[in-house]
């Protein structure tokens, strides 16, 4: 049922204060006019999308007494205090901007973060007749001004569905979440939830968030060609059952057999992933990934494999553009060259991740290594945090989150389904990530929740 | 696409924090030598300013696009504490071999570092007032008419390594010519620096006949190599040939620290990248994969004090063996990996529409005329042919003409060298500034705009068609160096200034390619 009437309220530091109760706030006829954010043209990540805009709202300050009055103005000035020392860091509790305009039909009401100060001369701009109508117990034309994270979101979450658990945790899992009218992409959680419990201490993984059908993880033991034989190694967990092994008899480029990219036909750039094992202590590989599609041969950059360690670990190969095309597939194999024949050192590939990266459709987090043991944890949690702090978060929850170092924006904002893949290792001669008791593969399961969120106040 | 902000308390590390939310005024560059700077400005509380500002060790700042690929990262050099949080400044991993200066003899073919030994060097068995020498293209030593010989008295040349050096002989090869009556012997040795061991390498008794030969040997590891001449007889004798009759004389030297028939610049860098990361192991990898070989045979190279930053650039403007010889260029990269490989062969070619165009044409830099001036055998000066192009006095309507010194007695020679001048300044690249606001790969997808990096190359699309060969010049350029603002998502790229060819030649020849 529509909303009767408006809602508009600030709140932080434990005070909350409506606007437009007309008790003790009044808006002036005129008094606000919502800034509409832009897309955000800086490339520094964690803040959303969208420009974080100035607002300026007018407003009489009411109370039954003028003693009153001027402490409702005081309340608000201390809203506004807390919102800037939260800006400067000296508090974790934020003050935000909640608003519902009259008739609107949004299960939730629509609030922002007040992340500082606006233009002008301060937070709170009192009249030169300040207290010159006291006597009615009013201080008039008080203007508010902060600035605002560009969106308005939904404090009604939007749950996603939860996909099964997989064998192997290097799956692809989606989500999907009800639709709703705004074109404009919208926050999104990510839990990766093992009920009884991670490894207490996690080795280094990328997860990797798309929009669409956007990744392939494929078996590399599917590419046997000269010098790449199948070899099974079920004993460590591997994706399959096998792993791909290079042996060379040369120092020089070879390839591996080609497989096919059938989904996202439309996709012009891509990243690559790989799960490898550098079997020699001593050489090192240079792998690339070559595509082809309308007979357009491109690679990825050489990524080295150096001899750092003898354990199974994934690594990014880097990304590659296409032509654009809407039914062709893409052809794509490895390419390896070895430093040395003498040993002869080997090299085994598990699998290999094709992601789609161009525009919006993906986005990678790289989680780094957990330094220290920690409490047996539950999940892994990506939160967007945009009503709650100045950026997001990635951290391992036990009862408590356990911060987590990574690389990339975990501020997801995604359209009606979410795909997620996490890639990771055991840290030891295991391919896939165990399970505490490293008895089994860690099977996850991923929920996600989306804040719908808009340009206007709806 | 957004770029991710993260500082580690060092490269393999745990992380300190994440500050893209927090950070402003991100810039970030690279030029020849890989990631040079970033700087930003954090807002953050006091005690999270001091977090960072008061804090050991050097930490590790990495920026992350969304696809997960490093698109800078470097060590945090200097913070600075503002009103509003810290000012961060960080600089590339090439910044790690300029940290500790490097001393040591890899080859050398000159006799400059020959000295007579002398009295105050060994004592009175080897004065060198009883000996002749001559260090001018080579070693002589040689005796003198009517001055006495005995075994108690040597005549002896050395050299020796670097004081403080990092390496020692490892070979040394010679041609000698002896002319000595029976009785002498000539001999080399490799010794301790103070002489307090030494290994005979070779010894040759005189027969009172013109002994010529070469020799190529190891000589263990020495800091010291002695050639020696000495009278085989206890009993004093009167030397009675006139001067310059008799004489040992070794030309075509060559000591080496290395047991490998070259030495060429890859083994050089692999062991700035060792010594560096001996002593700074956080700073480089010790990985040598991305080194690779120019496979010209240094002859002449010794270090003293010099810092491998140096070093390796100068060694990578010597460019390789192939002909024309191709320029190279060395830096460090993603993983804090030192490369020293072909210029541009790492490079990603960029498609841009330039949105403004400023184009200045000078006359400043311009030669189209060139005649050289040499030295006959006779050391009068001669100035050589005149050589002109027509095509540069055509486009120009002027013929600037260029006297051109050049240290040879060789027409041929000098002609060389003028061409080349000739060829680097008939047509003076027009300053140019460029603009745009998007790029395109090779594949035509939209990049963002920090993809580029120093070394890459830039075509301008949206140019009319070739009207000259100036308008080509700018079309296509590598670019030298880059600065990225994150704030408004812009980018400013530097042209490469081709070295000049006469530049490169010089430099080789004195390398003696």
């Amino acid at each position: 049922m529509p909303a009767a009437f408006t809602v508009l309220e600030m709140s932080g530091g434990g005070n909350g204060i409506s606007l437009v109760d007309g008790v003790n706030y009044a808006l002036v006829d005129s008094g606000w006019a919502p800034t509409v954010a832009a897309r955000r043209v800086g490339t520094l990540a964690g803040s959303g999308p969208y420009e974080d805009v100035d607002e300026e709202i007018t407003v009489n300050v009411l109370g039954t007494t003028a003693a009153i009055a001027l402490d409702n103005l005081q309340t608000l000035s201390e809203i506004l205090d807390v919102a800037d020392r939260w800006s400067q860091g000296d508090t974790s509790s934020p003050a935000l901007i909640t608003c519902q305009p009259q008739g609107s039909i949004s299960t939730g009401e629509l609030q922002s973060l007040i992340i500082g100060r606006g233009g002008g001369s301060g937070f709170l701009g009192l009249p030169v007749t300040f207290n010159d109508q006291l006597m009615i117990y009013e201080i008039s034309n008080v203007k508010i001004r902060f600035k605002r994270r560009g969106q308005w979101i939904s404090n009604d979450d939007t749950a996603g569905s939860i996909s099964g658990s997989p064998a192997n945790i290097a799956t692809s899992m989606s989500a999907s979440f009800a639709a709703f009218s705004s074109g404009v992409i919208s926050p999104v959680n990510i839990s990766l939830i093992k009920a009884s419990g991670y490894k207490t201490q996690l080795p280094a993984g990328y997860v990797l968030i798309g929009n669409g059908v956007d990744f392939t993880i494929t078996e590399a033991e599917s590419l046997t060609a000269t010098a790449y034989t199948s070899v099974a190694d079920s004993a460590n967990n591997a994706r399959g059952g096998s792993v791909l092994r290079y042996t060379p008899t040369v120092t020089t480029l070879t390839q591996t057999a080609t497989y096919t990219r059938t989904a996202g036909t439309d996709a012009q750039q891509l990243t690559f992933f790989a799960n490898v094992r550098n079997n020699s202590a001593s050489a090192t590989w240079i792998m690339r990934v070559r595509a082809s599609r309308l007979g357009v041969n491109v690679v990825t950059p050489d990524t080295l494999i150096d001899a750092s360690t003898l354990l199974p670990r994934i690594i990014s190969l880097g990304s590659l553009s296409l032509p654009s095309s809407n039914t062709s597939a893409v052809t794509l194999r490895l390419e390896i060259t070895a430093s040395t024949t003498s040993g002869p050192p080997t090299l085994d590939i598990d699998y290999i991740v094709a992601m789609r990266t161009d525009g919006n459709y993906g986005r990678v987090i790289a989680i780094d290594a957990e330094p220290v043991v920690t409490a047996s944890k539950t999940e892994l949690r990506i939160t967007h945090r945009a009503l709650a702090a100045p950026g997001p978060l990635v951290a391992y929850y036990a009862a408590g989150s356990i911060a987590q170092g990574w690389r990339g924006d975990a501020f997801l904002v995604m359209g009606s389904t979410v795909y997620v893949a996490w890639l990771a290792t055991n840290g030891d001669a295991k391919w896939n990530l165990m399970n505490a008791a490293a008895s089994a593969i860690e099977n996850v399961t991923l929920t996600a929740t989306q804040d719908p969120a808009y340009l206007v106040p709806q | 696409m957004t770029l991710h902000l993260a500082i580690y308390d060092n490269p393999t590390g745990v992380q300190i924090g994440e500050y893209a939310p927090r950070a402003s005024d991100l810039s970030i560059t690279t030029n020849e030598h890989g990631f040079e700077s970033c700087s930003v400005n954090l807002r953050l509380s006091l005690n999270e300013a001091f977090k960072l500002y008061d804090r050991p060790g050097l930490p590790h700042l990495v920026i992350t696009d969304e696809t997960g690929t490093v698109a800078w990262e470097g060590r945090l050099e200097d913070v600075t504490l503002t009103p509003a949080g810290v000012q961060l400044t960080a600089l590339g991993y090439w910044r790690a071999m300029a940290d500790i200066p490097y001393t040591a003899i890899w080859s050398s073919t000159t006799v400059d570092e020959w000295r007579p030994i002398t009295t105050l060097d060994r004592g009175a068995g080897y004065p060198e007032e009883r000996h002749s020498f001559d260090f001018e293209r080579r070693v002589l030593i040689a005796p003198n008419k009517g001055t006495t010989y005995s075994t108690g008295f040597v005549g002896s040349a050395t050299t020796e390594t670097p004081s403080g050096g990092a390496r020692v002989f490892a070979t040394f090869s010679f041609d000698y010519e002896v002319l000595l009556p029976v009785t002498w012997v000539v001999r080399c040795l490799a010794a301790a620096r103070d002489w307090s061991s030494a290994s005979v390498l070779w010894t040759l008794n005189a027969t009172g006949a013109l002994q010529t030969g070469s020799q190529s040997l190891t000589t263990g590891a020495f800091d010291r190599l002695d050639f020696q001449l000495y009278y085989n007889n206890a009993v004093l004798t009167n030397h009675p040939n006139e001067n310059g009759d008799n004489y040992a004389q070794f030309t075509n030297l060559r000591a080496k620290s290395t047991t490998a028939s070259t030495v060429l610049a890859d083994a050089i860098a692999s062991a700035l990248v060792t010594y560096v990361n001996g002593i700074n192991s956080a700073q480089i990898s010790s990985s040598a994969a991305l080194i690779q070989s120019p496979a010209l045979d240094l002859k002449d190279e010794l270090y003293e004090d010099e810092y491998p930053a140096d070093i390796l650039t100068r060694l990578a403007r010597l460019g390789d063996n192939q002909t024309p010889p191709r320029q190279w260029e060395v830096g460090v990269w993603g993983e804090r990996r030192l490369h020293l490989r072909p210029r541009g062969s790492a490079a990603q070619a960029w498609y841009v529409d330039a949105t403004d165009l400023q184009l200045q044409r000078s006359l400043e830099s311009l030669t189209n005329s060139v005649y050289p001036v040499y030295e006959d055998a006779n050391g009068n000066a001669v100035r050589g042919t005149t050589s002109a192009d027509s095509a540069s006095v055509s486009r120009y309507g002027l013929t600037r003409r260029t006297a051109l010194s050049v240290s040879t007695t060789s027409s041929t020679q000098a002609n060389v060298q003028r061409d080349m001048l000739l060829a680097d300044r008939k047509d003076p690249l027009p300053r140019a500034s460029i603009s745009f606001s998007a790029v395109y790969d090779a594949g035509g997808v939209r990049r963002p705009l920090y993809a580029i990096r120093s070394g890459d190359t830039i075509t301008i699309r949206n140019l009319p068609p070739a009207l000259s060969s100036a308008i080509d010049k700018i079309r296509t350029f590598r670019i030298s160096r880059t600065d990225y603002r994150a704030d408004d998502d812009t980018i400013s790229v530097e042209p490469e200034a081709a070295l000049p060819t006469l530049e490169t030649l010089l430099a080789r020849q004195q390398e003696g390619f």
